[in-house]
């Protein structure tokens, strides 16, 4: 045996360090790095399949290496899970835009309806400009500070349940591969000539566009009705949340964990009736990109009107700040 | 302690990954060890000494970053990079110690700006608080207690608890959390309880916030219903029913269906919010537009445009002034082009309506001549 043995330690000796493949690193706080050459052929994505055992996760090494993309001999870092959690340091942390549609036509535009090439248009810039659209999932991993986020992170939803949806925004979603959540007020899906039937709706649902609550009728929480009491205001405000959650669960099968408040208005027992049923978060209409430290029932979502041009597009992008940091 | 441990932890498993074999398998295993060997050490033997030369970039380049992290304060940063130059110098003092020191540092800052936090949140300066429980997360990405707190920071509290004591009722405590008896069905709607249920001593119930904004207000119900009726008739009068389609509507729907009064509602809350948006960013003008095709009695429309309107005026006059200089210093088109501003944005501004004509007037004779 005296022979196998000095073979097996030259063995591991010659395999412990192969500079020219990979280098691992582990401090205590276990981070891992491993320094790669890069091969002909090889991507981010096959990296980041090979190292990282998911190929969605080439982000992780772009956002270490601080490139776009890679090319045969360049000498990057794989970090086995990204460094900042949320891109905090002295000088800023990470904010996660989330963007709001309401409805899609071919060519009409107004406030609330974006036409197709506008639509197209954005996703693309998107697309070309980095921006990873992710889901709410996602988002919420993130706000809840358990995991990180590709740095240029943005989060497309769309408001009610318009048929502009499914004709015109979801085959453009569905061509760029973004995931996006439609927020539907239960009784507008009725099928209406305007409408989404729950037929499309489930489709929209296996299909990326993650479906979630906008409340039954679409009321406003913050405005009183002519002699309402209290009781009948609270019973309301229950009964908005509770049976727009049945019923989406009954049509679709599904848990609803998420809300956009109506008007984008809320209030305190708003946000008791959601903690009580179950949500893990709501969102406001508020101009404005999310840190994660925001409050999870009070999130800002941006409203991309119609008349927007590129450039107002972009001003709703806001993928990092300083402004909790500032004295 | 930084310890290069090969394929340790990483998903790249080293090709050295085996499992033993038994003795009766010797031959087998010598040749295989052999060949393994002799295969490996053709790669080995230009590289096993000299790491940085296979990798010709990466220590210089981490080392060059870790050095611009120090000198910015991030040492956390700085201590990554450091890692990373130390894989390839294993047996460097220098940055072993370096990257020790770092550790120590950013603890101690992280312990500073912790303490700090935790003074402001005591005395209820929740901005300052914020503010250092985010520098102590900079240094130290999972401190726990500073995570916390920053949640605490911004996070309103939206239940409160009572605990039942001997013979209470739901009348009792509703009167006691909400100085009203008959909101005890706020009590049962967030307690798994009912009203002919006796409460048990010593259980705990969850009391639901209102908050001041809470937008039902006592005795407020007739004098808003009285309100409302007098601002729904001036909405009516006002506003023009549309002639077109708009999203929301549906088929044969009138102004007066709840679909129409919902876009009425979306339109002045969407226009209100772009008003505002362009005041932040001083487009007096455009807010203005924005404001006057909303309801006037909309929140605090009316009061907007009054400031939006001083504000325009002093946009104004500044403009004039700056014309005046320019026409002080016998510039005409820039002095023309400042009035022409000024008449943009204040179309009835007579000073520099007069100014603007002398002006022209000035340049025609001067072409003349």
């Amino acid at each position: 045996m005296r022979p196998a043995v000095i073979l097996l330690v030259l063995f591991f000796q010659g395999c412990a360090v192969q500079p020219q493949v990979y280098k691992v690193v582990q401090s205590d706080d276990a981070y891992d790095f491993v320094a790669v050459i890069v091969k002909p052929g090889e991507t981010l994505s096959s990296l980041a399949e090979k190292y990282l055992d998911d190929p969605h996760k080439g982000w992780v090494i772009a956002d270490f290496n601080e490139v776009t993309s890679v090319a045969a001999g360049d000498e990057i870092i794989v970090p086995s899970e990204p460094f900042a959690k949320a891109y905090l340091s002295q000088q800023g942390y990470q904010t996660v835009p989330v963007l709001t549609y309401h409805n899609f036509s071919e060519t009409k535009e107004n406030l609330m309806m974006v036409t197709k090439d506008k639509f197209e248009r954005q996703m693309r810039y998107l697309k070309e400009n980095g921006y990873t659209v992710i889901s709410l999932n996602q988002l919420f991993d993130f706000l809840e500070y358990r995991k990180p986020l590709p740095r240029k992170a943005v989060v497309i939803t769309i408001d009610d349940g318009w048929q502009g949806v499914y004709t015109i925004a979801y085959p453009i979603l569905k061509k760029y591969g973004y995931p996006a959540t439609l927020f539907v007020y239960t009784d507008l899906i009725n099928g209406n000539r305007k409408t989404l039937n729950w037929e499309q709706v489930a489709e929209l649902d296996r299909g990326g566009v993650d479906v979630q609550g906008h409340t039954k009728t679409h009321r406003n929480f913050n405005k009183i009705k002519d002699a309402e009491s209290l009781r009948k205001y609270v019973s309301e405000v229950e009964n908005e949340i509770t049976e727009s959650t049945r019923i989406i669960k009954k049509k679709l099968n599904k848990d609803v964990k998420y809300l956009a408040y109506p008007y984008g208005e809320t209030n305190n027992l708003v946000i008791a009736f959601l903690k009580q049923n179950g949500y893990r978060g709501a969102f406001t209409v508020k101009r404005g990109s999310n840190p994660f430290f925001m409050n999870h029932y009070t999130l800002n979502r941006s409203m991309i009107y119609g008349d927007f041009d590129m450039h107002d597009f972009k001003r709703n992008l806001q993928v990092s700040s300083s402004k909790a940091l500032n004295r | 302690m930084i310890v290069l441990s090969p394929g340790k932890g990483s998903k790249a498993e080293s090709p050295c990954g085996f499992k033993p074999l038994a003795a009766d398998h010797c031959c087998l295993i010598l040749m295989f060890f052999a060949f393994f060997f002799f295969a490996g050490c053709t790669v080995q033997q230009h590289s096993l000494d000299a790491d940085t030369d296979t990798f010709r970039n990466l220590p210089a380049k981490y080392q060059e970053k870790a050095l611009d992290y120090e000198s910015r304060g991030m040492l956390r940063e700085a201590m990554q990079s450091w890692l990373i130059v130390q894989s390839f110098y294993p047996d460097d003092i220098e940055t072993k110690d370096r990257i020790e020191r770092l550790e120590k540092k950013s603890q101690a800052k992280a312990d500073v700006h912790f303490q700090a936090g935790v003074n402001f949140y005591q005395k209820g300066l929740f901005a300052d608080a914020s503010r250092e429980f985010l520098l102590t997360l900079a240094y130290e990405q999972d401190h726990e207690p500073a995570l916390d707190y920053l949640k605490k920071s911004f996070f309103k509290p939206i239940f409160s608890t009572y605990v039942v004591q001997h013979g209470d009722t739901l009348k009792d405590i509703a009167e006691k959390v909400f100085h009203d008896p008959d909101k005890d069905f706020l009590i049962i709607a967030f307690n798994d309880i009912d009203s002919s249920m006796a409460l048990t001593p010593g259980t705990t119930l969850q009391i639901p916030l209102l908050g001041d904004d809470f937008p039902w207000k006592e005795k407020s119900v007739e004098v808003m219903t009285r309100n409302n009726a007098v601002q729904l008739d001036l909405h009516r009068k006002k506003r023009k029913v549309p002639t077109t389609a708009s999203p929301g509507t549906k088929p044969g729907e009138t102004a007066e269906t709840g679909s129409e009064k919902k876009n009425d509602e979306w339109s002045d809350l969407v226009k209100y919010r772009k008003a505002k948006e362009f005041l932040e960013h001083e487009e007096y003008l455009k807010s203005l537009q924005m404001l006057l095709s909303v309801d006037i009695n909309f929140r605090d429309v009316r009061e907007l445009i009054a400031s939006t309107e001083v504000y325009l005026q002093q946009e104004a006059d500044a403009h004039y002034r700056k014309g005046i200089s320019f026409f002080l210093a016998e510039d005409l088109d820039q002095a023309i082009g400042e009035w022409q501003e000024v008449l943009r944005l204040s179309p009835n501004h007579l000073a520099a309506q007069k100014d603007l004509r002398n002006a022209r007037r000035l340049q025609e004779k001067m072409k003349k001549y």
